[in-house]
């Protein structure tokens, strides 16, 4: 039994290690691209045109799904009549049965600029991406480009021309940009608690590292359900599909399609994060049950393909086990304990070896988590969300399991487990209109009218953070594998330091 | 310009053209369920539209829309879905004029002469 389980320790230890190998090498080009010191993160990050304006401005169609968001309704619709560009409309397609609908009825909404229109829909049917469907159906003719905003965000005034500027910066290289998504900024109530702490670290380490490497290596990159752009010619060619994850499913149609998908984290929205472990496992179970049934689906039509490089295929071959890499990483380290116990191990096992995998895998998201918060200028404030971060791992673990397996066993998919939105916030830079969001910006260099503000959230410029994260990447890089390192130095200096001796001797005694 | 509603296939749509504003939707009594939840409808600026509308709420919602100074028209559906995408009231004006002009003209009897 423990020779079994530490064969299984270490067969799931490596795979695990392939993810985490990813996460910080992911961590060492998010570091090294959005360094003020490297000239190149300038030419990567200031790919933004600038935005069209006034006759010449494209028209946009911004589309707000709904259901039940009594509690945000005229928050985000507040902020999205209030967007600063000249040609626009905001179409809200809601399927809610509560108050929600008191807000909509509200005259104000059908005398202000711009358009603002409703769709209300009597039943659910397909859910986010029925709603997003119909939507789709009742925009102006002339639109060219849709946006799509959950209800608990907030999006800045800026936010379209940013999306458009961005969106002509890519156009310019490879292949045809369909879609261009921003960071989902989840931040409006980081210091709820130790939950939304953790959650806030989490989405900094994919927002801020793990989507700007996989931008930069030409990978696959999602449409991620809110805060991104959509040309309306291609939205119209394709449509919205009822899946729970609708998003995921239109990425992958579009890169069969032969467009990509463009990031930049230079567009933010904030939004609540969920409050709750309740809300937030749901929240997760869903999209690791429509993620997978979705993989399982299109698998050998995306391996297949000639429209998507190999940078592609391989980061969607990463994706396609996602939800369960909890699963390795938890399995794999029982399996180790076991063999611990028991005392029993491959001839080329090393403690090092055991011991390295575990450390090196435990450490991957949240050493990622911490970059995110570093580049973003909250690492003081947020650094704390890391341990909150782990041990939600941990909780998510079988459930997110569970809800894979799920998807990839099961012919349909399961129901639409929607996310309650409080409306609660912790954070009073509302008012600053979000420009301090972009602190972070000014400070690698790429904020265009920023404001003055000064990075407070940072350790001070004489701790080497970047450097110390770039060299703990390294470090637990290399962890697993020390013992072997150093045996093999010891090799090669068995050969050549008694030569070099020799010689000095020698030298010596000529002398 | 104008204040106007018109049945067609089931549905209802109410619009205004020109600067006229279009009604406050709490204007129709609750118990209709007109622009509630178990009912599907659209609202622009310039038209609200609620699908497969029963005759009993069709006759309540033409007394409101009546007391609220809206005229009944009869224009084609397409006009008036076109007129929600998009907002440009000259389709449905023209329409709305032809309308007029096919309608008998309204004659005001003098009276007796002196």
């Amino acid at each position: 039994m423990g020779l079994t389980a530490s064969y299984l320790a270490l067969a799931l230890g490596g795979l695990y290690f392939i993810y985490a190998l990813k996460y910080y090498l992911s961590t060492l080009i998010a570091l090294n691209l959005l360094d003020p010191a490297n000239p190149v993160s300038a030419h990567f990050m200031t790919a933004e045109e600038e935005p069209p304006s006034g006759d010449g401005a494209p028209f946009v169609s911004v589309h707000l799904p709904f259901y039940n968001e009594v509690n945000v309704a005229r928050r985000v619709l507040n902020a999205c009549v209030d967007l600063d560009y000249p040609n626009y409309e905001v179409l809200v397609a809601d399927d809610s049965r509560d108050q929600t609908l008191e807000v909509l009825r509200d005259s104000e909404w059908r005398i202000t600029r711009p358009i603002v229109k409703f769709v209300h829909r009597k039943d659910r049917g397909g859910f986010k991406g029925g709603a997003l469907q119909q939507a789709l159906r009742y925009m102006h003719p002339a639109a060219e480009f849709v946006v799509v905003f959950d209800a608990d965000f907030v999006p800045p005034p800026d936010i379209i021309g940013k999306f458009l500027g961005v969106y002509e910066g890519a156009k310019a290289g490879g292949k045809p940009v369909a879609a261009v998504q921003g960071y989902q900024l989840h931040y409006l109530n980081r210091n709820e608690n130790w939950l939304t702490k953790g959650v806030r670290v989490e989405y900094s380490g994919s927002y801020m590292v793990e989507r700007v490497a996989e931008e930069a290596l030409g990978a696959m990159k999602m449409v991620s359900g809110s805060v991104f752009m959509l040309r309306a010619d291609v939205l119209r060619g394709l449509g919205w599909t009822t899946s729970i994850t609708e998003d995921w499913e239109l990425t992958l149609r579009m890169y069969l399609e032969g467009y990509r998908v463009a990031y930049t984290p230079l567009i933010q929205a904030p939004a609540e994060i969920p409050n709750t472990v309740s809300r937030l496992v749901r929240q997760r179970m869903r999209w690791a049950e429509g993620h997978t049934h979705a993989v399982r689906r299109y698998f050998w039509r995306v391996m297949l393909s000639t429209k998507l490089s190999l940078a592609e295929k391989l980061e969607f071959i990463y994706f396609a086990p996602y939800y369960l890499q909890s699963l390795f990483f938890i399995l794999g380290t029982a399996c180790w304990i076991v063999s611990e116990v028991y005392r029993r191990r491959p001839p080329f096992w090393t403690p090092t070896l055991g011991w390295g995998l575990v450390i090196s895998n435990f450490l991957a998201i949240p050493v990622m988590g911490l970059a995110g918060v570093f580049l973003e200028g909250d690492l003081l404030e947020d650094y704390s969300g890391v341990f909150s971060f782990i041990a939600l791992s941990i909780i998510m673990a079988p459930y997110q399991a569970y809800a894979a397996l799920k998807g990839l066993l099961e012919g349909e998919e399961g129901t639409w487990v929607r996310t309650l939105k409080t409306g609660y916030i912790t954070e009073s830079f509302i008012g600053l209109k979000f420009r301090s969001l972009f602190r972070w910006l000014k400070d690698v260099g790429l904020s265009k009218g920023c404001g003055e503000t000064v990075r407070t959230g940072n350790p001070p410029p004489w701790v080497p953070t970047r450097r110390l994260l770039s060299a703990a990447c390294l470090f637990l890089i290399a962890l697993p594998f020390l013992d072997r390192v150093a045996h093999l130095i010891g090799l090669i200096s068995g050969f050549m330091v008694p030569d070099l001796v020799k010689a000095a001797l020698r030298g010596m005694m000529v002398g | 310009m104008g204040k106007h509603f018109a049945v067609d296939r089931g549905n209802l749509y109410v619009f205004t053209t020109g600067k006229d504003i279009l009604l406050n939707l709490n204007s129709f009594p609750r118990g209709l369920g007109l622009f509630g939840a178990d009912m599907a409808w659209r609202v622009s600026p310039w038209v609200a539209v609620v699908e497969d509308v029963l005759q009993k709420q069709l006759e309540r919602a033409q007394i409101v829309l009546r007391l609220h100074g809206y005229e009944k028209t009869s224009l084609p559906r397409e006009a008036l879905e076109a007129y929600f995408l998009d907002g440009n009231e000259l389709r449905v004006v023209e329409k709305v004029v032809e309308m007029q002009t096919l309608l008998p003209p309204i004659t005001v009897d003098a009276g007796e002469e002196d």
